[in-house]
């Protein structure tokens, strides 16, 4: 195959099921019959134009991306310094296993009612539940990745003199990074999942807030837009954070191929 | 008198005391300086468990275990070991720094340190992939790496456990006879752990055979004076081969057997 037909079977393959997906969205539109109640791409095209005319969808994806972006980095410092902790000491990880594994599977959407009562409807509130949900899925992928550093990278180190601190700075960290970097990566999903629950509850400004307010008003077009901008946000995110991985932690790639 | 010397030698995993069965009882070896001593023996006998002893890994249930007078502690530069599999290096680092990691966790200076790990990385055949990454490298140019980075210390023991036993018989080879023109005349104690005898030949100035375990130690020892580089083709190679055959063969077959039955 010749260089451009590759590209173009490339360029087909990401397109078309794209132009499918708004065919077939086009398609169940006109069938439902109500257009209020399920709007079709070209009028969800237009709310969207709109909004961002008013200036509403971009303040909300700022609010949203802020209160993501504060809990998720506090998260990640926190899940670390946690895991690896437990992932060294056996007598850290015997007290704080228990909170640990009970409370990872109370969700973050489990606590919005008690966060609430507690730090009210400001930004603290929002924040708090990111910084609960990536804290725990970073801990958990930073303790895993401690407890699996093959024995012989100790060993080898211990030959060469490496112990305490330089043993963990120069392989036990390195070693565990890829881990860290692949629950960052799935806690910054759980950050997208667990802001719009909170937006939805308590909130008057933020994507969930726009989604769920405009339920009120029958605006299925505006909450066709907040999750599809929900979408492309956290695609974005993701890409953003494969990109600085790779540029930033070139040689601690996950899987080396 | 042994540079290195295992005297009674018992191991058990679990606490000391306890019933666990013994991996290795009674075990008597001796290394006299600059010796290359290959333990030989059936898979599971034991052979990783007494290196692990020697390089400090693991302390003796029974006996003692003394180099140059004093008791075996913890691991350190004068005992390097060449592990099994490729799992120590570093993924994060290049060949070459992987090769003078062991300088700079004893602090040479950088220059210094790059100096020597460039010698070595050309002895060992890898002048051109020291900015490579493990991942980027054949299964034998890793052994290389992990080559390099244990004669890059200058120890005076090196501990190797069957370094190229997952290296295809090409490549297995070659790295024998390089091996061989490395250690000749540097003056190092080798202990080297193989099941193949006839790397123990091409290689070894004398060669323990080790009992099936469980309880085992040395039941044989084979002293070789042949010239070196060794022809894998000649009479005395295939004798030797024939004599060791026959001690190894029998401490096989009851490892075979044993698993048969159960
Ligand atoms: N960490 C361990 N805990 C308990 N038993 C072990 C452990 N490591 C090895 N063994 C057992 O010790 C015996 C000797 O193992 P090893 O020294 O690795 O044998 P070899 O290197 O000769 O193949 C084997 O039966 C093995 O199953
Ligand atoms: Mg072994």
């Amino acid at each position: 195959m010749s260089s451009a037909s590759r590209h173009l079977a490339w360029l087909a393959l990401r397109v078309l099921p794209f132009i499918g997906l708004i065919m077939l969205w086009d398609a169940a539109a006109r069938a439902y019959d109500v257009p209020v109640l399920f709007p079709t791409p070209f009028a969800t095209w237009d709310k969207a134009v709109q909004l961002i005319g008013e200036g509403q969808l971009q303040s909300d994806i700022a609010i949203s991306l802020w209160r993501i972006g504060v809990g998720f980095a506090v998260g990640c410092v926190l899940g670390t310094v946690l895991g690896l902790m437990m992932g060294l000491s056996r007598p850290v990880a015997d007290f704080l296993g228990p909170f640990v594994h009970t409370l990872r599977f109370i969700g973050p959407i489990a606590w919005i009612s008690a966060v609430m009562i507690w730090f009210g409807l400001g930004e603290t509130s929002k924040i708090v539940l990111i910084v609960y949900t990536t804290t725990f899925v970073v801990l958990v992928s930073a303790m895993i990745g401690v407890m699996t550093v093959h024995p012989n990278k100790l060993r080898a180190a211990r030959v060469f003199g490496a112990r305490g601190w330089r043993l963990f700075l120069h392989v036990t960290l390195p070693a565990t990074l890829p881990h860290i970097l692949a629950g960052a990566r799935l806690a910054m999903m759980n950050s997208f999942m667990t802001i719009i629950a909170a937006e939805m509850v308590a909130a008057r400004e933020g994507l969930g807030f726009l989604i769920f307010n405009s339920r009120q008003w029958m605006e299925v077009d505006a909450i066709f837009v907040g999750m599809i901008t929900l979408g492309v946000l956290g695609l974005l995110a993701d890409v953003l954070m494969v990109l600085l991985t790779s540029l930033l932690f070139r040689r601690f790639r996950p899987a080396a191929a | 008198m042994g540079f290195i010397r295992f005297s009674g030698v018992d191991f058990h995993y679990g606490p000391a005391g306890s019933s666990a069965v013994s991996i290795l009882k009674g075990l008597e070896l001796e290394l006299a300086q600059g010796e290359f001593y290959v333990l030989l023996g059936p898979s599971g006998c034991g052979k990783t468990t007494a290196l692990n002893l020697l390089a400090g890994f693991e302390r003796p249930s029974a006996g003692t275990i003394v180099m140059e007078g004093h008791a075996i502690g913890e691991p350190g530069m004068d005992r390097v070991v060449i592990f099994q599999g490729d799992d120590s290096l570093y993924p994060w680092l290049t060949a070459q720094e992987n090769v003078e990691f062991p300088l700079r966790m004893t602090g040479v200076g950088a220059a210094e340190r790059r100096r020597r790990a460039a010698t070595w990385l050309s002895r060992v055949g890898l002048a051109n992939h020291g900015q490579k990454f493990p991942h980027q490298l054949s299964g034998g140019m890793k052994q290389r790496i992990q080559i390099a980075r244990a004669l890059v210390c200058d120890a005076p023991v090196l501990l190797m456990d069957e370094p190229f036993g997952a290296l295809d018989a090409q490549t297995r080879t070659i790295l024998q006879d390089e091996l061989v023109s490395i250690c000749n005349g540097s003056g190092a104690t080798v202990l080297f752990i193989t099941h193949d005898i006839a790397e123990a030949i091409i290689l070894a100035d004398r060669i323990g055979v080790m009992r099936a375990g469980p309880g085992s130690a040395v039941k044989d020892e084979f002293a070789l004076d042949l010239p070196r580089p060794r022809n894998r083709g000649s009479v005395e190679f295939a004798a030797a081969y024939d004599r060791i055959q026959r001690v190894l063969g029998e401490e096989v077959r009851k490892v075979v057997t044993r698993e048969a039955a159960a």
